[in-house]
């Protein structure tokens, strides 16, 4: 599977052994999981050491920091509880992803029942403030910086907060992370066009979300909010 | 209207990079031990169930043949023209005095 996600996380961990497919001296994943359902439950350390760097670059791009652990704990104890459910026709890494970001999604829906979003510590005024230096700066170079960065995030958490759920998985995973329609609806569970018309949906709320933060500032976008 | 634009844009793309953007995250030392014990804990919680589910397996297994066999056993009653009631009534008649009776009574 060929998502950014995947792809990203193959990069990062290119140093450490990661068997796609049954190289010398490792273990196959099918055998492993053949092993731990036989019984030796210990071989599941096997599976946690090879997937564990997968399963938190997916949870720390979805959830908050302090639900990251909490959340990746989850996934494993899932997975191991599924395993077996694991046919094998698709990669493990593909099948391990999927409860990883049902996960997450299943996290923001929990929280949205309750309502129990988390706001952020910027208040909308320094959000527009925000927006004001970034509109102000000639290029984008300064926002990369950790400081510029941390603010962002929290503009964007700020923003995805005022999504529903579904949308914010959406827009996180087609719009921010880059995946296709198709593996984002194969991730999730859902069906393409139900992808493809929230995704469309989301962003343009989150565009709404935006213009909104802007007209705070500046009085020109009141137009641009009507639209 | 186009510069409005172009700022939503560039607020977009900056909101992107951030996303995108590592996050450095690592797990606690016990974070995987955590994770093995709960594993075993369910382990060991299986294999506290199994003879309590042996034991349902055998009586749900049971249940279907021993059914069967009441089933069976009534139609015969039925067709051979033993009437429990009609035994019950002759034992009584023929034990005035209610010997047999009391011994099928009293344990």
């Amino acid at each position: 599977m060929d998502t950014a996600i995947i792809y990203s996380i193959e990069k990062e961990t290119a140093d450490i052994t990661f068997p796609m497919e049954n190289l010398e001296g490792e273990i196959h994943d099918n055998e492993v999981i053949q092993r731990v359902l036989q019984g030796n439950a210990d071989d599941f350390e096997v599976i946690l050491n090879r997937y564990q760097r997968l399963v938190l670059n997916i949870v720390t791009k979805h959830l908050p920091q302090d639900m990251v652990e909490e959340t990746a704990h989850n996934v494993f104890i899932k997975a191991y509880n599924s395993l077996p459910a694991f046919k094998g026709d698709s990669p493990f890494r593909h099948w391990l992803s999927k409860i990883a970001v049902r996960a997450c999604y299943d996290f923001w829906r929990e929280q949205y029942k309750s309502k129990e979003v988390v706001m952020n510590s910027l208040s909308e005024e320094e959000h527009c403030g925000w927006f004001e230096a970034l509109i102000s700066s000639s290029s984008m170079e300064s926002f990369k910086h950790e400081e510029c960065l941390k603010e962002t995030r929290e503009v964007l958490n700020w923003a995805l907060a005022r999504l529903s759920a579904k949308d914010r998985m959406v827009v996180s995973m087609v719009y921010l992370e880059g995946l296709s329609v198709r593996e984002t609806a194969d991730l999730l569970g859902w069906s393409i066009v139900n992808v493809k018309i929230r995704s469309h949906r989301a962003r343009k709320e989150l565009r709404r979300q935006l213009t909104q933060l802007a007209g705070k500032g500046d009085e020109s976008w009141e137009d641009t909010k009507k639209i | 209207m186009g510069r409005h634009e172009e700022d939503l844009s560039k607020a977009e793309e900056t909101l992107r990079a951030a996303y995108r953007a590592d996050t450095e995250f690592s797990l606690s030392a016990q974070w995987q031990a955590g994770v093995m014990r709960h594993i075993h804990n369910i382990e060991a919680s299986k294999a506290g169930t199994d003879d309590t589910q042996v034991f349902g397996r055998m009586v749900w297994s049971f249940a279907a043949a021993t059914g069967v066999f009441s089933v069976i056993f009534v139609l015969l009653a039925l067709n051979s023209g033993v009437a429990p009631e009609n035994m019950l009534a002759n034992i009584l008649l023929n034990d005035p005095l209610g010997f047999t009776a009391s011994q099928l009574i009293l344990p």
